[in-house]
């Protein structure tokens, strides 16, 4: 062999490299976004939920030609991998999108520890990555530089929507309780915060343990310690029984804040003892946002219809997420005519506060953490289900005080 | 009738342990070379790291199993802690992440230390009670203070992420553990290891402190895992219970364990990287139906393989036994 020849044998790998390294240079073809399904596991049913939202959402943008880049359309491309829930095949996922799929920019996988586990391949490879479903705050404090929530609300922000509807109402003084674990330990942790800030009165901060069935004695003290309204935080199926031992104790407070309470299942269980509770909840056939950019509810589900006849499941919220993610990547992309990580960040933040989509109003800083998209707040009257607050989406009054239970029909 | 001679007996000892050790140095120095090149060449990181990891709690799962012969359902329970350990040291209190790491080895042996009762049951009882145990692991850090190890969001080390250094930390961390597993396999604690294994009263009557090597053997494997759980919560930045201490840990360490074959060094060397890449291929053909395909090559693996790949070729060839790590 030459001695030519023999370097240019060694250097042929580290060439291949450097080419497969370098950006896609093809100005004209789709754009290529990159995301991951969880085909099983843990997140599966909320990944797939999640992905049928991003595909209504490309496949708006294609039926209008694309998204336009320096004067022309680029049709927008999902390139999907399956990341089996699984925290020790995110990175690897990531990592085959950006190399291998030479992907422009990525949507995050279900969830905040696989999020921050993709976080970390793309901050490196510096692209762009829009969250869809991620709450940690964490992830919006470690400094990464290209992170931005489209759609949704930072976890310690999950729990305040209620405490601002109570405090509209008219509410000075409000109990809380939650069940101990993390997830409504930092939610309650966050009401609590913002109760004070607002000027009301904690009378109560108390948690339960796993498996409590009788709040009995967790009532009676929220009622001695004079609240007006009560904001327990639990799962599901406590929540039931805690709405059922209020009415069975007959403990009557002028407003009582449950979390779940306008889930369908909820509803059916508690029967007339969710009668009044106060709830939130992102999708419902009444939160009907002035939508500003891509379709609105009712278009959203029509288009889901349509796309994903055989779907297993109906629309849920995180459909509209990942919908509603995918519409705030429309707009960031044109805004910034380009698919460069910084320019896309800039651009993010310059849309902040300017877009409306199905999930609500768009709202950033500098760490990517999305400030809005709150949860609506529902609650069961007689005549059904209808949103309180905020006023932008409200379709009625909230009662409150609510009637005594030995006054209700 | 011809007595073998003691020192043409001794001789051939000599040219097997030659042929043992080269044959190791050949293994080890393939595997050094191949994963030291992957930064350069542009693959993909991640799955090399992975695969590092894997083929690491494979051959500590090994000690455990294949010359202790406890089967530690709960083997993840090393991995979460070790996870946790690191994760709290660095963000918590402010410690660089490769002084942390040792930690997380140390919090692996205390933890071993404090399952060592457990040692007394054998076979089902002793998997079982491993597997609560690492339930209870995962249980007792749910329920620390929030501010300690993050709730169920869990911990983020943030800007220390560092994908190249953490990736050839987990090479250094396997090639220790390949290290001290070749050692083991011909050392006295390897030989007591297995022959308690075997007959443990036989053992004992040979002189062999039984508790003892039990013990060794048990910390040598609680180690590696702990170790391994620190440099991949530095890989990805996170670390939550959910994931810390997911039973899938323990499965696919099992799997891959098995799949090479038990007892000897190059078997979950053997196990993971043939199971990876299979699990890598198959992903990459078969997008919906992988983890279905995947299971079915598993059993068809274990069926027709029972002894692991090397187990089975040691079996057809049994005088390869001494030469074979």
């Amino acid at each position: 062999m030459k001695r030519r020849d023999f370097f240019l044998t060694l250097a042929a790998p580290v060439l291949a490299a450097g080419l497969a390294a370098a950006p896609a240079l093809a100005q004209d073809g789709p754009i290529r976004i990159g995301m991951t399904v969880s085909s099983t596991g843990t997140f599966a049913l909320a990944a797939q939920s999640g992905l049928r939202g991003a595909e209504i959402w490309v496949d708006d943008v294609n039926s209008r030609g694309g998204i336009e880049i320096g004067g022309k359309k680029r049709k927008v491309e999902l390139v999907k991998l399956d990341d089996r829930s699984d925290k020790t095949t995110v990175p690897k996922v990531y990592e085959t999108l950006i190399k291998e799929e030479k992907v422009d920019l990525l949507f995050g996988p279900f969830g905040s520890t696989l999020t921050a586990a993709a976080v970390n391949a793309t901050e490196t490879a510096g692209k762009f990555m829009v969250i869809w479903s991620a709450s940690a705050d964490s992830i919006y404090a470690q400094g990464y530089k290209y992170v931005v929530s489209a759609t949704q609300i930072a976890g310690s922000l999950l729990g305040q929507p209620g405490v601002r509807a109570l405090h509209s109402m008219g509410v000075k003084k409000i109990a809380f309780a939650y069940l101990d674990e993390p997830f409504p330990a930092a939610l309650t942790q966050g009401a609590v915060d913002l109760a004070k800030q607002l000027g009301m009165e904690v009378t109560m901060n108390e948690k339960f343990a796993k498996g409590t069935k009788d709040f009995n004695i967790l009532i009676q003290k929220a009622k001695a310690s004079g609240a007006e309204a009560f904001y327990p935080t639990a799962y599901e199926g406590d929540q039931m029984t805690i709405a059922r031992q209020l009415r069975e104790a007959n403990v009557n407070f002028n407003a009582v804040y449950l979390v779940y309470a306008s889930q369908p299942q909820f509803l059916q269980q508690a029967g007339k003892d969710a009668e009044y509770i106060l709830s939130q909840t992102l999708l419902h056939d009444k939160i009907n946002w002035k939508v500003t950019h891509g379709l609105n509810r009712a278009q959203m589900m029509e288009r889901y219809k349509k796309l994903h006849p055989n779907a297993q499941y109906t629309a849920d919220f995180q459909t509209a997420l990942a919908y509603g993610a995918g519409v705030v990547t429309e707009e960031i992309i044109k805004t910034a005519g380009s698919v460069d990580a910084a320019k896309l960040k800039e651009a993010a933040l310059k849309l902040s506060d300017k877009i409306t989509t199905v999930t609500g109003e768009y709202q950033i800083d500098q760490t990517g953490k999305q400030f809005k998209n709150a949860f609506s707040i529902m609650q069961n009257l007689p005549g059904g289900i209808e949103v309180v607050y905020p006023p932008q989406v409200a379709t009625a009054k909230p009662v409150y005080p609510v009637p005594a239970f030995d006054k209700r029909k | 009738m011809n007595r073998p001679n003691p020192s043409s007996r001794s001789a051939d000892r000599e040219r097997a342990d030659r042929i043992y050790y080269t044959l190791a140095a050949l293994l080890g120095g393939a595997v050094i070379l191949y994963f030291a090149v992957v930064p350069f060449v542009g693959a993909n990181l991640a799955f090399h790291f992975y695969l590092m990891l894997w083929i690491t709690m494979a051959s500590g799962f090994n000690v455990s199993s294949g010359f202790s012969g406890y089967m530690p359902f709960g083997y993840v329970a090393f991995y979460g802690v070790g996870a946790f350990t690191t994760a709290i040291l660095v963000k918590k209190l402010g410690f660089p992440v490769l002084l942390a790491l040792p930690f997380s080895g140390l919090a692996g042996l205390v933890l071993a230390l404090l399952f060592a009762p457990t040692l007394r049951l054998s076979g089902i009882y002793f998997a079982i009670v491993s597997l609560a145990l690492a339930y209870i692991c995962r249980l007792v850090i749910t329920n620390m203070p929030e501010e300690m190890t993050g709730g169920s969001f869990g911990i983020q080390l943030g800007s220390q992420a560092e994908p190249v250094l953490s990736f050839y930390v987990m090479m250094a961390t396997m090639m220790l553990a390949l290290g001290t597993i070749l050692w083991l396999s011909r050392s006295r604690l390897g030989k007591a290891l297995r022959a308690v294994r075997d007959d443990a009263e036989a053992a004992d009557m040979m002189g062999v402190n039984i508790t003892r090597v039990r013990l060794y053997g048990w910390l040598i494997a609680a180690f590696f895992p702990a170790v391994c759980g620190g440099v991949e919560a530095w890989y990805t930045n996170i670390v939550d219970t959910e994931t810390a201490f997911n039973t899938l840990i323990t499965a696919k360490t099992v799997i891959y364990a098995i799949a090479g074959g038990l007892g000897t060094v190059s078997g979950p060397i053997v196990g993971a990287l043939v199971m990876v890449w299979l699990d890598e291929l198959i992903w990459r053909q078969f997008p919906l139906l992988n983890l279905l395909i995947l299971g079915l090559a598993t059993v068809l693996l274990v069926l027709f393989l029972p002894r692991g790949i090397v187990g089975t070729l040691l079996r057809w060839r049994p005088a390869w036994r001494r030469y074979v790590p």
